[in-house]
């Protein structure tokens, strides 16, 4: 009798376990991945002809804060070659994605809000990119813009985000020609800084920008614009802390990659010494490179010492002028990329003297090696900063002059 | 005194060969006299002694013999009353009213008419055909019967439990006796491969129903004075047969005398498949888990008990027990020792994973689709979400769906004739398994899970897979309630379960993980090569540690 | 011989594993942050000499467990101390025990909520992972040796593994500087309360009488145990500095699974290392959270002298979780973390010296009286 007891009461709170139960159930299907989000001002990343009615409706009323971001996300369709087989023209159900917006202050607020434009919940885990307006980062800062996104627990620590010069939400419209929905499409790109040295792709992630702001560091974003189907990831924006500062352009960029040591492979031009007109570029295979601050009289100085492995990757010289063969001619073709490398590399240190702009961590740097001396410069570091000289010393081998003679 | 009297008989007529013939005939007449008197005397003496034991026949016994013939045949007949296919064959030998009764179609006739009949009915050439044939039972084995076995039985329960074995039973006017003469013979299985235990490199003779079968199967494998094969009856009323097989210097102290105290606790009146002995053997009768380790393979049982165990050999079905069992040694398979040393500790390897796999895959299924599908990667959630879009159910009643058509689909393959099986697996493989994905029911990655389940439950031993098949539908429920979590718990408490278990005193996960028996760890998960592998597994307690060098054994 | 002779009684080598897999547990992941904010860079400098100095208490553990071989704390305590205070020290002992599993859980359910769940009821979680350890608190000592093994060898590494994927994103320069000295004052604060990380080695004084002495000293055993533990430590403290900075852990809650979080393991279907690590941390909290609910309830039931622990766990179930629903706050379970801090402390380096010490004084009475 009480075996039949303990095992009826056992099937009823089991029972109650599965109906009170699954709170956190998600069904994939009855999710809507979200791809992509673009934030822009309140009255920008407007829809071609949008008008006041619309953004309207887009909206809702605000007790508290103001209308000042727009809020655009890419939205995946579960559903895109439902009706493949009737070879109409692409209808707006057929597309991989599609694009909802609202605006407001909250971002919590905005999203939820957003529901009342879409028929299943959104979800954000994997959320690929987020794209900012220069629009927006010239009034406010990254950290307000960030926080929603950090303290959501459905987000990742990848997603990539971009600044963009002109406006978010025609990037989010944006078909890419691979036919992959344009968030992918866009993180898909920023993989390849690896071999790009113009894409500033190592450590500008969300969570690593999040952890850069935390430790009171500066940092890079990568800039991406559309121009008429044109995309491109096209320099970096420099913040100092959250603040936006400025852009990069790509050989700044190098530079930074090459003092950073955050490059897998690089391409080094320079111009043909013995052929007008020429040109030759070296291949990276592999590096090794050593920032270590120094000080000597007070007088605060680091030195760069970069030791370069790679191949002849091209050289554009006339017939039959090949001297690859001839080691005094490598010789001096090492000592030109070497004097390119640390060309680049000084042009970017003293673009980001320039622009306030530490990306280098040289703060951290000096409080590793010199603690004691970094206690006392602490206060006067932001001065210090701009004046601080770089010694460059760079040394390139070639090994191989590629499969060509 | 009846012998002694045909003593004299005989020597009178030799002895005095010149005596008168009166005189003789008158010593004649009086010893006549002295026999028919002593013979009636002899008579009632046996009438009441008769008697005297019908009163005293013991509680447990149907009846007494008596030596009279025509008494016992009543009993006999009322014993046997409506089993027609008990027979009785009634016959005069050596001047004696003698009874045959056997089992037809148990027994062999051609070997009772040679080694019974003809000897005691005796050709009619023989000289002495008035003789009576003597009555002492000593002398009827001694001298007459032929038979390579032959029993003298005192009880009546024991006379009928041989003719119910199939054995002959001969009763003698005049003795109180039943004789056994061994004549069993019956249809049975010829010694095949075994069904449920197939292996690809190993010996390939399995069990069959018939114990003495089993018993020579074993005793072939290991000329061995110290192989024990110790027979029990077990069942009230199926008296079964019952073979513990061990090795008398090599099973662990107090081992088998444990196994004898649980089987004598056994009150059941019938055994028809091992698993009845072993839910009476074993401590944990609530668990999925097999607890005594069941065998279609003599190399398995003959290994076993040389590593200290004990078989259980049971009449009437191929399956024996080996105990204690461990999760380890049900895991192995003979296969294991016919490769290669590395190949076989992958596979060994492998079939744990499968193990694994075979609990924990729909669960995880649930838990990664519907709790946390942040761990796919994007293309993979976004390819999955596709094909869950189309499909109406949530994921858990989706793969509760599945498990059943899947569980009823192994069930059928198992219960259908031969014939039909490959109509049957045309159906439930092909056209449910595509249609339920086309009807929308399910999505394919789903039937693509419940596909690698059902085969990783294949490939460990039968029971094992049995078991695994039962604990899957927990973790599925916790896995549809807490996730990843759940489906931790689960594993965590199936851990526990595993750990509590004790097989005859034995630990059920046996030495796995367990440091102080680092030795054994060379054939557990892995096999080492057996040149490396010198001793027996510490964890069955064997009397003997050493495998090779026991020259004292 | 191993088998259902001896199922109750370990060897030295299974004493050292047992330790080593209680004391590694939660703290992994929940303790990080606490120990490197108050350590700062000397946080590894700390662990060590913490290490060392838990295993000196260890050390007198052993020489009391030594002076009372078969007998455990509930027996000797009374003789030593006097019935009064003896009974303090015995529930003392219980009580720590018991107020750490009710912070573990709570902590540890938080992190799981956290890493796994938004809206299922903490109070769910932690019922789930205390009646798993109710479960094996309710078995006998040999299963419980079987389970912790099993954990040792199978839980602890995939866990271990996990971590060193982190090392992806290691940067040893954020270890610098290795020896600052403004931190040196930090360091005994951090070594004390470093003991949140190690508790768990009190079990010895109770397992001694369990333990079959071999060929290994049990010290040197220990010291195993013990040096097993500052090396994993060690390693998720140099590992979460070396990926996040010492700010950066500071400013997350759980810095391990942040690092976790940010490894990007390019052609591979995992994703969401983090979640991977969570899973594999439940076993590792586990088998702690049992061993402290078995212990208290073994040692009520020899206080008592009941001939079972069962009702004792049974009991001991529902007040933790209460304890722990209670402990649901932030601050409430700061307090009952510093509680336990001090009460651990007091008992290590307060009741076991002072022990030994009555004990060599009672002792030099005894040689006296026989001379």
């Amino acid at each position: 009798m009480s075996k039949i007891n303990l095992l009826l009461s056992c099937s009823l709170f089991s029972l109650c376990l599965l109906i009170s139960g699954c709170w956190d159930r998600i069904e994939m299907e009855e999710r809507h991945f979200v791809l992509a989000a673009g934030i822009d001002l309140a009255d920008e990343g407007l829809k071609p002809n949008q008008g006041p009615d619309v953004t309207r409706t887009e909206t809702f009323v605000q007790p508290h804060g103001g209308k000042r971001y727009r809020l655009s996300l890419q939205i995946l369709n579960l559903k895109p070659d439902g009706g493949g087989d009737d070879g109409d023209s692409k209808k707006d159900g057929d597309k991989k994605s599609y694009v909802i917006s609202n605006t407001g202050q909250s971002f919590l607020e905005m999203t939820r809000d957003l529901l009342g434009q879409d028929n299943k919940d959104l979800w954000w885990e994997h959320l690929q990119t987020i794209i900012i307006s220069e629009a927006v980062l010239k009034e406010t800062g990254l950290k307000p813009i960030f926080d929603w996104f950090l303290r959501d627990h459905e987000m990742r620590w990848r997603v990539r985000v971009f600044v963009t010069p002109g406006e978010a939400r025609p990037l989010l419209e944006y078909q890419p020609p691979s036919g992959d929905p344009g968030g992918i499409f866009f993180a898909g790109i920023m993989q390849n800084h690896r071999k790009d040295m113009h894409l500033a792709g190592m450590r500008t992630d969300l969570g690593w920008a999040s952890q850069a702001l935390d430790n009171d560091a500066d940092i890079f974003l990568p800039r991406l614009e559309l121009k008429d189907k044109v995309v491109k990831v096209n320099g970096t924006a420099a913040f100092n802390k959250d603040k936006f500062v400025g852009y990069l352009d790509d050989y700044a960029i190098k530079g930074t990659k090459f003092i950073n040591a955050t490059e897998k492979s690089a391409v080094v031009t320079i111009d043909s010494p013995d052929y007008p007109g020429g040109i030759c570029a070296f291949e990276l295979f592999r590096h090794d490179t050593r920032l270590r601050p120094h000080i000597k009289d007070g007088q605060v100085y680091f030195t760069l010492d970069i030791s370069l492995i790679g191949n002849m990757g091209e050289m554009q010289e006339p017939v039959n002028s090949d001297k690859t063969s001839d080691p005094k001619y490598i010789r001096k073709l090492e000592v030109l990329f070497a004097e390119e490398v640390k060309d680049s590399a000084l042009y970017a240190w003293r673009t980001m003297q320039a622009m306030h702009v530490d990306p280098f961590h040289l703060n951290a740097k000096l409080e590793a090696y010199e603690t004691e001396a970094w206690e006392k410069l602490k206060d006067k570091w932001d001065e210090i900063y701009p004046t601080v000289p770089l010694v460059v010393s760079v040394n390139v081998t070639i090994r191989g002059s590629g499969e060509h003679k | 005194m009846k012998k002694n009297n045909a003593k004299n008989f005989c020597k009178l007529s030799k002895v005095q060969p010149t005596a008168t013939h009166s005189a003789a005939k008158q010593q004649l007449t009086k010893l006549t006299e002295l026999i028919a008197q002593s013979s009636h005397v002899g008579k009632e003496i046996e009438q009441v002694v008769a008697s005297f034991r019908q009163v005293a026949a013991p509680d447990n016994e149907p009846f007494a013999l008596s030596s009279v013939l025509s008494e016992n045949i009543p009993l006999i007949r009322t014993a046997f009353e409506d089993c027609d296919d008990v027979k009785f064959r009634f016959f005069t030998g050596k001047g004696r009213e003698a009874l045959l009764v056997y089992l037809d179609g148990m027994t062999d006739i051609t070997l009772l008419e040679k080694n019974v009949l003809e000897i005691l009915m005796g050709s009619k050439n023989t000289a002495n055909t008035q003789q009576s044939i003597p009555i002492d039972p000593s002398s009827l084995e001694k001298d007459l019967i032929t038979s390579a076995s032959m029993t003298t039985m005192t009880n009546a329960s024991e006379t009928l439990d041989a003719v119910l074995t199939g054995n002959a039973l001969l009763i003698i006017d005049g003795i109180n006796k039943g004789f056994s003469i061994g004549s069993k013979s019956h249809v049975k299985r010829a010694i095949e491969e075994a069904k449920t235990e197939a292996v690809a490199q190993g010996a390939h003779d399995g069990f069959n129903e018939t114990l003495s079968d089993n018993i020579v199967l074993i005793r072939r494998r290991a000329r061995d004075t110290n192989m024990k094969i110790r027979i029990l009856q077990l069942g009230e009323r199926s008296k079964t047969s019952i073979a513990l097989v061990y090795i008398a210097n090599l099973v662990k102290p107090g081992l088998l005398e444990e196994i004898e105290r649980r089987i004598e606790l056994i009150s059941t009146d019938i055994i028809i498949v091992s698993q009845t002995v072993q839910e009476f053997l074993c401590e944990h009768p609530w668990t999925p888990f097999p607890l005594l380790q069941r065998t279609e393979r003599p190399d398995v049982v003959t290994a076993a008990i040389y590593e200290g165990r004990v078989g259980i050999l049971v009449d009437t079905t191929p399956m024996a027990l080996i105990a204690p069992c461990t999760y380890n040694s049900t895991m192995q398979s003979i296969d294991d020792y016919s490769a290669a040393p590395v190949t076989a500790s992958f596979i060994r390897l492998l079939r744990h994973f499968a193990a694994f796999i075979s609990i924990f895959m729909p669960g995880i299924y649930i838990a990664v689709v519907s709790y946390h599908p942040g761990m796919l990667p994007t293309s993979l959630a976004i390819s999955i979400a596709e094909l869950r879009a189309r499909t109406p159910f949530p994921a858990f009643l989706e793969v509760l769906l599945m498990l059943v058509v899947l569980e009823i689909f192994q069930e059928a393959i198992i219960r259908t004739p031969s014939k039909i099986v490959t109509a049957a697996s045309v159906v439930g493989g092909f056209v449910i398994g595509t249609t339920i994905v086309q009807a929308g029911i399910s999505n394919p990655l789903l039937v693509v899970v419940m596909a690698v389940t059902a085969i990783t439950s294949f490939s460990m031993n039968y029971s094992l897979g049995l078991a695994f098949r039962t604990l899957r539908l927990p973790i599925i429920l916790l896995s549809s309630i807490l996730g990843l979590y759940g489906v931790m718990l689960g594993a965590l408490a199936i851990l526990i379960h595993m750990c509590s278990l004790m097989s005859f005193g034995e630990s059920y996960i046996g030495g796995l993980f367990d440091i102080t028996l680092l030795e054994d760890w060379k054939d557990a998960l892995v096999r080492l090569p057996i040149k490396f592998s010198k001793a027996r597994p510490k964890q069955y307690g064997s009397q003997d540690h050493m495998r090779q060098g026991d020259k004292n054994g | 011989m191993a088998n259902l002779e001896s199922k109750n009684k370990m060897s030295v080598i299974q004493l050292a594993i047992v330790t080593a897999s209680t004391c590694i547990g939660s703290q992994l992941i929940i303790g990080i942050n606490k120990l490197v904010t108050e350590g700062g860079h000397l946080t590894w400098l700390s662990i060590i000499l913490g290490g060392l100095l838990y295993y000196l208490v260890t050390l007198l553990m052993i020489k009391l467990g030594n002076e009372y071989p078969d007998q455990t704390l509930v027996s000797y305590m009374p003789e030593l101390w006097g019935s009064f205070l003896g009974n303090i020290v015995i529930w003392w002992f219980a009580l720590l025990f018991l107020l750490q599993i009710a912070t573990i859980l709570t902590g540890v359910r938080k992190a799981i909520v956290f890493f796994m769940f938004t809206r299922t009821p903490p109070e769910v979680l932690a019922l789930g992972l205390l009646t798993v350890c109710v479960y094996c608190a309710l078995q006998d000592w040999g299963t419980l040796l079987r389970i912790q093994q099993f954990i040792f060898f199978v839980a602890t590494p995939v866990f271990a593994l996990l971590l060193l994927v982190s090392l992806f994103n290691f940067n040893p320069e954020n270890l610098l500087p290795f020896l600052p000295k403004k931190d040196i004052p930090k360091l005994l604060p951090t070594m004390l309360e470093g003991w949140n990380m190690f508790s768990g080695y009190e079990i010895i004084l109770f397992l001694f009488p369990l333990t079959y002495h071999c060929q290994v000293s049990i010290a040197k055993a220990l010291g195993g145990a013990f040096g097993c533990m500052t090396v994993a430590f060690l390693a998720c403290i140099v590992i979460a500095i070396g990926v996040l900075t010492v700010n950066g852990v500071t400013s997350t809650l759980y810095p391990i699974m942040t690092a976790m979080s940010s490894v990007e393991l390019p052609g591979t279907f995992l994703e969401r290392l983090e979640t991977y690590l969570v899973v594999f941390w439940i076993p590792v909290v586990f088998d702690t959270l049992a061993i402290f609910l078995w212990i208290p309830a073994q040692v009520l039931m020899q206080k008592k002298q009941y001939t079972d622990h069962r009702p004792w766990v049974l009991l001991f179930a529902p007040l933790i979780y209460f304890a722990g629903n209670i402990l649901d706050s932030l601050k409430a379970l700061d307090t009952a973390d510093k509680v336990v801090t001090w009460l651990g402390l007091g008992f290590s380096l307060g009741v076991i010296p002072l022990s030994l010490l009555l004990l060599l004084w009672k002792n030099r009475g005894d040689k006296t009286c026989q001379k």
